[in-house]
């Protein structure tokens, strides 16, 4: 195995084991679900191109949100133009809350899933066709002639319910453990 | 100081940040409580987490053709060590599908961050590591031609830039404004810093100053000289050794050469005044030596090329464009700016396609299942403003057309020549700049320059001949590209090689279009094909240039007014 070879396996290794990281780091910095995975795909880039200049004997992950934490920067300058982005301090304040909160990541995804069989059948319908169908809200709004205000409504009641009991799951979940 | 904030007020802020819906005030409002108070950023963060959560299930909907590809293919294609294999993405939606699924599954599969105890325990903050902890300088972007930068996004028209940030500009061009009202423009290569509202550091490349007067005082910082504009229009060349080059085309610099180290302490700094028309090569020669050269005629820039500038749409409720309201453009030097209603629309008079995915339309009329209601004829002539649909994956040659396109025939053996023919809604005419615009549909994993493609004349003469357009005046890496609404494909029951193939087929399948894209533009310049200045012309052919397996996906083509008729209009 040359050079190259031997770097590129280090990089899967390392990227693969903090992928998720990575991207719930970009995520907490960008709200918009479009804006994180297009700054985790550049950011995804650039950390390869600049895997050579790593000081391997470190940890990948700080590493890896230092150049992170740049693209956002970058990306939120560029952007502002067309969406509202956090400023640079709300941005370091988060970053920083972010890294001082463990997120158990499998216990939040198994209590969404029991949560989302609590939600009546209108709401797992909205919740399903934006979210699992990816649906914009217009088109569903068009499609069953309801105003655009009403479905986002009813997707804020159905979320703020499924966080109320993802956070009701995991509080429980801390104290028996 | 901690402000208390209602839970349901900070949620119904929430709500509308994550449905992109949040106005001016209310993000104003959201950060000042976020800022303020530790509590509802911890409420943020799990509300975050929670939306993250639900948007991954999108992609674990399991309603993609084919199986997953594993996480190190997705990694090898989207993450390759240069951007020309990403290039080699293919277009096809099939693997566009694969690889969609495949990005989602970095997403998906993982979720979000668990810091662990190992983590908290060994790991310093992100932010001790950050290179980005620079301050914003005055100094803003004006202006951006093909401008791409090394490992860093290329930033927008009117955005200020980093102090201390050291910037690789790779190719293109950029013109930056100081507060003083000096300007710059760089061309790449280059490497450059703001040091300051007056200081630009230049390490290596070509750098144009303008200072009108009253903007005098701006420094340019060369590895071997301090080149002061004392009002004045100058070009400062580094090369990568360092070595200098200064002419001054109007007024005056003062070159104030540097003690360079490792040089003997003989080597005393001086300080040439330089006049119109005086140029100076300084070079290291055990210390700055400054010798007079030939004064170059055509090295100073003084303007950025005729181009595309931006454009606008209409905004859909998750911040997608729709149909195009206005292209900016510059033509002759001169700025202009068109609404929709004064373009020049054109007509698809012949269509050979390459794929039978040839047709792509906003995802919001699509998401019915079979039967499909629609003809082709429908999809093909409504929505003709909107970014989202068109005909896309043209057929095309790998060399430009030299005689014309075969566009009808009676005999089997002859087939129409791949790709599609326009003509004008009424002639275009060739001035300066660019005479019409194309717009392309871009995947966020496809050429980040755009799918090169050819334009021809329908009718060849002595002088003219086809043109191969490889880069876009807006391409992927420009601010100015616009993320489109999403949109579905439609396949056909076969690939269409006609324009009559296209309307007598019938709609076998439409889905929707699950990787993110974008639309970039380009302005073709008639003289480039040969056309004499003030020339008529009524129709193009284009194609693909068949450089790779990605298509040519034009959503919108349109042709400029006379620059005549529009400032008449104005």
């Amino acid at each position: 195995m040359d050079k190259d070879e031997l770097d590129y396996e280090k990089f899967i290794t390392s990227f693969c084991g903090e992928r998720d990281r990575i991207f719930g780091y970009i995520r907490a910095l960008l709200p918009n679900q479009a804006d994180a995975e297009d700054v985790f795909q550049r950011t995804s880039l650039v950390l390869w191109k600049k895997f050579a200049d790593y000081d391997q004997s470190m940890p990948f992950l700080p590493w890896a949100c230092s150049v992170a934490h740049f693209e956002v920067r970058n990306f939120a300058r560029i952007a502002s133009r067309d969406r509202l982005q956090f400023d640079e301090t709300l941005m370091q304040q988060i970053a920083d809350d972010r890294l001082n909160k463990s997120v158990d990541k499998d216990s939040r995804i198994n209590a969404l899933q029991d949560c989302l069989k609590s939600l009546k059948p209108q709401e797992k319908e909205v919740i399903d066709l934006v979210y699992r169908k990816g649906i914009s809200i217009r088109a569903i709004a068009d499609e069953k002639s309801i105003p655009c205000q009403t479905l986002y409504n009813q997707v804020s009641i159905a979320r703020r319910k499924l966080h109320d009991c993802v956070q009701r799951k995991m509080t429980l979940r801390s104290q028996t453990s | 100081m901690i402000e208390s904030f209602n839970k349901n007020d900070l949620f119904e802020l929430l709500d509308a940040l994550f449905d992109n819906q949040i106005t001016v005030e209310q993000h104003s409002r959201l950060q000042k409580i976020l800022k303020s108070n530790p509590a509802a950023r911890s409420e943020y963060l799990a509300y975050n987490e929670l939306v993250c959560n639900l948007n991954a299930m999108n992609c674990a909907a399991g309603d993609l053709p084919n199986g997953p590809p594993s996480f190190l293919e997705a990694v090898s294609k989207v993450s390759s060590t240069s951007s020309a294999d990403l290039r080699k993405t293919s277009k096809n939606p099939i693997a566009e599908s694969r690889i969609a699924l495949a990005a989602c599954l970095l997403l998906a599969v993982g979720g979000f961050s668990l810091l662990t105890h190992w983590f908290l325990k060994q790991v310093d903050k992100p932010s001790d590591f950050l290179m980005a902890n620079k301050q914003l300088s005055d100094v803003r972007v004006s202006q951006i031609s093909f401008a791409n930068f090394f490992e860093q996004l290329t930033p927008a028209v009117e955005s200020k830039l980093f102090r201390d940030l050291e910037y690789a500009l790779t190719s293109g061009k950029i013109e930056l404004g100081f507060p003083t009202g000096a300007t710059a423009i760089i061309d790449a290569p280059a490497i450059f810093q703001i040091a300051d509202d007056t200081r630009l550091l230049l390490t290596t490349g070509k750098c144009s100053v303008y200072a009108p007067p009253g903007a005098e005082g701006l420094v340019v910082d060369t590895p071997m000289a301090n080149v002061v504009d004392l009002g004045t229009r100058f070009v400062v060349d580094v090369d990568q050794l360092g070595q200098t080059r200064v002419q001054v085309v109007e007024g005056e610099a003062d070159v104030r050469t540097k003690r360079l180290k490792g040089t003997s302490n003989s080597s005393a700094t001086e300080v040439i005044n330089l006049h119109e028309r005086e140029a100076r090569l300084l070079i290291n020669e055990g210390g700055t030596m400054v010798r007079p050269i030939a004064f170059e005629e055509g090295r100073y820039v003084n303007k950025l090329p005729d181009r595309i500038l931006n454009f606008s749409t209409t905004i859909d409720s998750l911040g997608g464009s729709q149909e195009l309201t206005s292209v900016s453009v510059q033509r002759g030097n001169v700025i202009l700016n068109y609404a929709i209603e004064s373009l020049i629309g054109v007509d698809i008079t012949q269509f050979n396609a390459s794929s039978d995915t040839c047709i792509i339309q906003p995802s919001s009329t699509n998401h019915k299942s079979l039967p499909y209601e629609q003809t082709v004829s429908e999809l093909v002539l409504k929505n003709v403003a909107n970014l989202s649909s068109g005909l896309i994956n043209i057929g095309g040659s790998v060399e430009p057309l030299a005689t014309d396109p075969i566009l009808s025939t009676n005999e089997s053996t002859i087939a129409i020549t791949p790709g599609m023919a326009i003509r004008f809604q009424r002639p275009i005419i060739n001035e300066s700049g660019p005479d019409f615009v194309v717009f392309e549909l871009q995947t966020i994993v496809n050429p980040e320059q755009g799918d090169p493609f050819h334009v021809s004349p329908l009718r060849f003469s002595d002088n003219l001949r086809s043109l191969t357009v490889r880069a876009y005046d807006i391409d992927l890496n420009s601010p100015e590209a616009k993320t489109l609404s999403q949109q579905s494909l439609v396949r056909l029951e076969r690939i269409p090689q006609s324009f009559e193939e296209l309307f007598a087929s019938r709609i076998v399948e439409q889905r929707l279009h699950n990787i993110r894209s974008k639309v970039l533009a380009v302005g073709v310049d008639l003289s480039d094909l040969g056309y004499n200045q003030g020339d008529s012309v009524e129709g193009l052919f284009l194609q693909d240039a068949l450089d790779d397996n990605n298509y040519f996906d034009p959503v919108f083509i349109a042709g400029f007014p006379s620059l005549t008729q529009h400032s008449l209009g104005n």
